[in-house]
């Protein structure tokens, strides 16, 4: 590869990176700021206007505060875990298209994704189910009993819901013939996004989303009323940190790729007919796909103050016994929806 | 050993990854860059740098995996093996991957590394496994006959490597970036594998079914 | 370029690694897993050979490989549950009664 080559990529990286880590700190703001409003209360107005700058105080306290670790605890696999966490969930992003067509820069034209590999949809689950490791890690490594409990509930959780991930996700492969995130956004153009044809996977992927990303209602992980904080029972500061940033880009990633399979990625019905530029479109392109990607993180953060906890019997329930079938069913129909109408 | 080892060849493009997009233009492949007013593809890079770059990648990864590979079998506590063997699974995607062979690349995280690797660690943290307690000799009498025996079998395998090598092709295949991909697999997979792929799946069912009785805690 | 030949000896290398785990190790996981080191560097042979003669069969092979792995490691897992269960170690050594 030449060096302006690399050197695009290199900025295309930092520019993910630098996106990503400032929406978490506000994502933070948003989510107490949501739950103020759901809870009729007020939330966080002290730091700077409105509030806004209550993420960054609050970031500077946790790493001020000292790094503990417990005389038991395996040092290395203790501090190797938030590190897992946090580059798996941010690696993800590296296949999921922004804007339609290439942009020029430096003089020449620069795909608007990092990597735009064969194999997309393949990419992202292997990377969701790698995703488990850090919290596994991190509960095994702190020799704790509430840890261990909540590494050994996340893997359960992953494990079964990892399935119908990949179940619901066939569907949409099936309508596009394609692995290739670019050709699935490409395919739902105009109004024909796949959650209008494919309702069922939508509802199971979104699911799942949840239980992988371990937001609540199935955050049994960390647990708080029973397992004081699960697998980060015995974190503190920066690591305590990452673990704390891998969960907000966990959203960020699942809220952009399930904008991108199911909600029409970049299109934006009707665009062409508008006659712009391409730089307008490409810009629009853009900020459709940040507006998709905000609506699913807010709705992220709605679920999570409006519903309560699963039990974990139920959680297991739901994963085996209603979102399995109704994964497999939705295969079922797809095909031969496919059979007939083709 | 070395010495009928065959000369390489620098072969222009050995490491281009189809992985990159074709709908695009190329700005990210490695080699080839396609300029917007002339509309042609030209190699930029001396095929030199290319080797360089293809042998580095395999040398990094196999070093991991055979250190990791010998690091599953001497760790006394089983989940670093699990780890370690983790890390050599990651290893060998990478080098599926400098060998164009895209899906199975990924398929291999998510079956090896995502699946069965973490049903492994699952089975040790619910077993609460520590490390292995009795120590009554420092090196066992096994231990020296399974190296001795391993040593025998590598000697095996390496006099036919090498007795063999005189008949290998000398680089990838022209088409060694088509095969690997989804649709080609696909297309073997359904055309000419629908039986062994059937078997397969009866397999797996057998393998649930079989899991099941086994963990089940009372028989009724 | 990596020749064939330096796949083939790196699978070998590691093939003897699982066959010499398999015979040194006591704990049923780690013959588990060393079980696994050999089915993947029995994969790379495949895939070395199916990418340098350009056919796609072996990667096919591989595939099912994945497969009958897929399936040993829930039935393997699920006789050491057993046996832990029964006989609280998983020690092979201490599993030599044919019955339990």
């Amino acid at each position: 590869m030449d060096a302006v080559g690399v050197l695009i990529a290199l900025l295309k990286i930092v520019v993910l990176f630098a996106v990503v880590l400032l929406t978490v700190a506000e994502l933070v703001y948003f989510e107490r700021k949501i739950s103020a409003w759901i809870q009729n209360r007020i939330g966080p107005n002290r730091v700077g206007p409105a509030g806004l700058l209550q993420p960054y105080a609050d970031v500077l306290k946790l790493l001020m505060k000292e790094d503990v670790v417990p005389a038991a605890a395996n040092r290395f696999l203790h501090a190797l875990a938030p590190v897992v966490s946090i580059s798996i969930a941010l690696a993800a992003l590296a296949v999921v298209p922004i804007a339609g067509s290439p942009v020029t820069l430096f003089g020449r034209s620069v795909i608007p994704v990092i990597a735009d590999i064969d194999v997309g949809v393949l990419y992202i689950l292997a990377l969701s189910s790698m995703g488990v490791y850090g919290l596994t890690i991190g509960g095994w490594a702190s020799n704790n009993k509430y840890s261990l409990l909540g590494g050994l509930r996340s893997s359960a959780q992953m494990i079964s819901y990892e399935l119908s991930m990949g179940l619901s996700l066939i569907g949409v492969v099936m309508i596009t013939g394609s692995l290739r995130l670019d050709e699935i956004v490409r395919h739902q153009a105009g109004w024909m996004w796949n959650i209008v044809l494919q309702p069922i996977g939508f509802v199971t992927f979104l699911i799942a989303a949840f239980a992988e990303t371990n937001r609540l209602p199935f955050d049994l992980p960390e647990a708080e009323h029973e397992l004081v904080g699960g697998y980060h029972t015995e974190y503190s500061s920066f690591k305590f940190a990452l673990f704390y940033l891998a969960e907000y880009a966990n959203m960020i990633t699942a809220s952009a790729v399930i904008a991108t399979l199911y909600l029409g990625g970049w299109q934006v019905p009707g665009l062409s007919r508008l006659g712009l530029s391409t730089g307008a479109e490409i810009a629009m392109q853009i900020g459709a796909f940040l507006a998709k990607t905000a609506a699913m993180l807010f709705f992220f953060q709605w679920v999570r103050w409006s519903i309560p906890r699963f039990r974990y019997d139920q959680l297991m329930n739901l994963g085996w016994k209603v979102m399995f079938p109704a994964a497999l069913a939705n295969i079922v129909l797809t095909a031969l929806v496919l059979l007939f109408v083709e | 050993m070395k010495r009928k080892r065959i000369a390489y060849r620098p072969v222009g493009d050995d490491f281009s990854p189809m992985l990159i997009s074709t709908s695009y233009d190329m700005s990210l492949f490695p080699g080839h860059t396609s300029s917007i007013l002339t509309g042609t593809t030209r190699s930029i890079i001396p095929p030199a740098r290319l080797v360089t770059f293809s042998t580095l990648v395999f040398l990094v990864s196999s070093a991991t995996a055979v250190v990791t590979g010998i690091l599953v079998i001497t760790r006394s506590s089983a989940l670093h093996s699990a780890l370690f063997l983790i890390l050599n699974f990651l290893a060998l995607a990478v080098l599926y991957l400098s060998l164009q062979a895209q899906f199975i690349a990924v398929i291999q995280v998510i079956v090896y590394a995502g699946a069965i690797m973490v049903l492994v660690l699952f089975v040790i943290m619910l077993l609460n496994l520590r490390e292995e307690n009795h120590r009554c000799r420092s090196f066992p009498r096994r231990h020296l006959a399974g190296i001795l025996l391993g040593a025998g079998i590598l000697l095996i395998f390496v006099q036919a490597i090498i007795a063999a090598s005189v008949s290998y092709p000398s680089s990838l295949a022209r088409n060694a970036a088509e095969i690997g991909t989804s649709s080609a697999i696909g297309d073997l997979l359904y055309r000419s594998f629908v039986f062994p792929f059937e078997m397969a799946s009866i397999l797996l069912l057998a393998a649930i079914v079989g899991a099941v009785v086994l963990a089940k805690k009372r028989f009724p | 370029m990596p020749s064939l030949t330096w796949y083939l000896t790196l699978s070998a290398v590691l093939f003897t690694t699982g066959v010499v785990g398999v015979l040194t190790r006591r704990n049923a996981l780690i013959i588990f897993m060393s079980i696994e080191l050999m089915l993947n560097a029995v994969n790379l042979t495949f895939i070395a050979f199916s990418a340098f003669l350009g056919d796609g069969r072996g990667q096919i092979v591989v595939f099912f490989v994945m497969a009958v792995a897929a399936a040993e490691a829930a039935v393997g897992l699920a006789i050491v549950i057993a046996l832990f269960r029964n006989r609280r170690t998983v020690d092979i050594n201490d599993v030599n009664v044919l019955k339990w």
